[in-house]
């Protein structure tokens, strides 16, 4: 979700709902023509040559459109990255058997706490450090160590931050996940990682769900599976960290004890969408499904999955690049950096070394 | 602050959004509703 869609989000609300679903029917065609144009390039012969998948055809196809000729703002609206990517989640608790998805859950559980925790620290040290203020150090260490778009607006909300401050969080969150996203599976083919690993890594690192996905699956589908999980563990926990950041504020810096947060924020923030995820994966589990019936979830939760990837490039535009710069962007990029590394030595650890 | 409760009450409705929308395609495949779709991703 970039800064633009926060803005187009927001002025949703006071637009009547006939009128926005409109805007969404209007929208959506330009959506599912990009879509199946990504898939029917991806299985030209030159593109298997190449190994050019449906995912790289999708964000690129996106990113042309909305960098040359453009896409009007309210048609935007069907341009919906999350929503679609999260419908997709849901079916893919489909592909994954429940005991699976307790191991990967379970260590990617421990991963996202150990990566949360000192990412949170060492990116808001660096912040700190590079000048920032203590608000502006909060909300980007968290975009940084928790979930990207999510986390910066529950800690922005949690330390009642700055609005220009979380947008330009938002902006370089948003940035940067296209070419992470392309970067990683091609850095861990080339020093041979296992699927599991990299997607812990992939999971682990990369900001933004949808992109977490895109990248995940130009791995492989092991690796989509192993990212998919690790991702909804950390956003998981974006509850706790935002209700922790709302107590340490109210108690420690603004000293407003009658101010204290309610633990139902947790509950608030809680990625609803895990729980149909869960469902699924418990009813797949316990084979409800026939093999024809899992193979045809199997091919709309892809369609959905390419819808959110078009969408990735539609909300990408390089006029955001150009806004990047100065301390915060350098605190971002150092952050990220040691967010790179200590999640990579984590997975490996986790997936790899323990059985 | 306004701004921001605004985006944490989309962000809740679209969760449930994904969720319903994802339930409602399952039913409708073990219904038999949807036999068919185009294109077998590989």
């Amino acid at each position: 979700m970039g800064s633009m869609e926060v803005c187009l989000k927001l002025a949703t609300v006071e637009m009547p709902l006939r009128k926005r679903a409109i805007d969404f029917i209007l929208g959506l065609p330009i959506l599912v023509i990009l879509s199946v144009l990504a898939v029917y390039l991806s299985q030209l012969s030159f593109s298997k040559t190449w190994g050019l998948e449906f995912v790289l055809w999708a964000v690129l196809l996106g990113l042309i459109v909305r960098n040359t000729i453009g896409v009007p703002e309210r048609l935007r609206r069907a341009f919906k990255a999350e929503l679609y990517i999260k419908i997709g989640l849901v079916l893919l608790g489909a592909k994954i058997l429940f005991g699976d998805l307790l191991v990967f859950g379970v260590k990617g559980m421990v991963q996202a706490l150990a990566v949360v925790l000192t990412v949170f620290m060492v990116a808001y040290y660096i912040s700190k450090k590079l000048g920032l203020d203590k608000k502006f150090s909060h909300v980007l260490a968290a975009g940084v160590s928790i979930c990207g778009v999510s986390a910066a607006i529950a800690a922005a909300g949690a330390v009642k931050g700055d609005k220009k401050e979380l947008t330009y969080v938002i902006s370089m969150v948003v940035a940067l996940a296209v070419p992470m996203l392309i970067l990683m599976p091609i850095i861990g083919k080339l020093i041979s990682l296992p699927p599991t690993v990299a997607g812990a890594w992939i999971g682990g690192t990369i900001d933004t769900t949808p992109a977490v996905v895109a990248s995940g699956a130009l791995y492989g589908q092991d690796a989509l599976k192993v990212a998919s999980v690790v991702k909804m563990s950390q956003n998981v926990l974006i509850g706790v960290a935002a209700f922790l950041l709302a107590v340490y504020y109210a108690l420690k810096v603004e000293k407003k004890s009658e101010e204290r947060p309610s633990p139902l924020e947790i509950w608030y923030r809680f990625p609803k969408f895990v729980l149909g995820f869960l469902i699924v994966s418990l009813l797949a589990s316990l084979a409800l499904f026939t093999k024809s019936q899992l193979s045809i979830m199997s091919t709309v939760q892809s369609w959905f999955f390419t819808f959110a990837f078009v969408c990735i490039g539609l909300g990408t535009s390089f006029g955001e690049f150009k806004k990047l710069g100065g301390k915060p962007f350098a605190a971002f990029i150092l952050a990220q950096t040691f967010n790179l590394i200590f999640t990579f030595i984590l997975a490996w650890l986790l997936f790899s070394v323990i059985p | 602050m306004v701004y921001l409760r605004r985006s944490l009450r989309l962000k809740i409705s679209e969760d449930w959004l994904s969720v319903a929308i994802g339930f409602i395609i399952i039913a409708l495949i073990v219904i038999g509703a949807i036999t068919w779709v185009p294109w077998r991703f590989v």
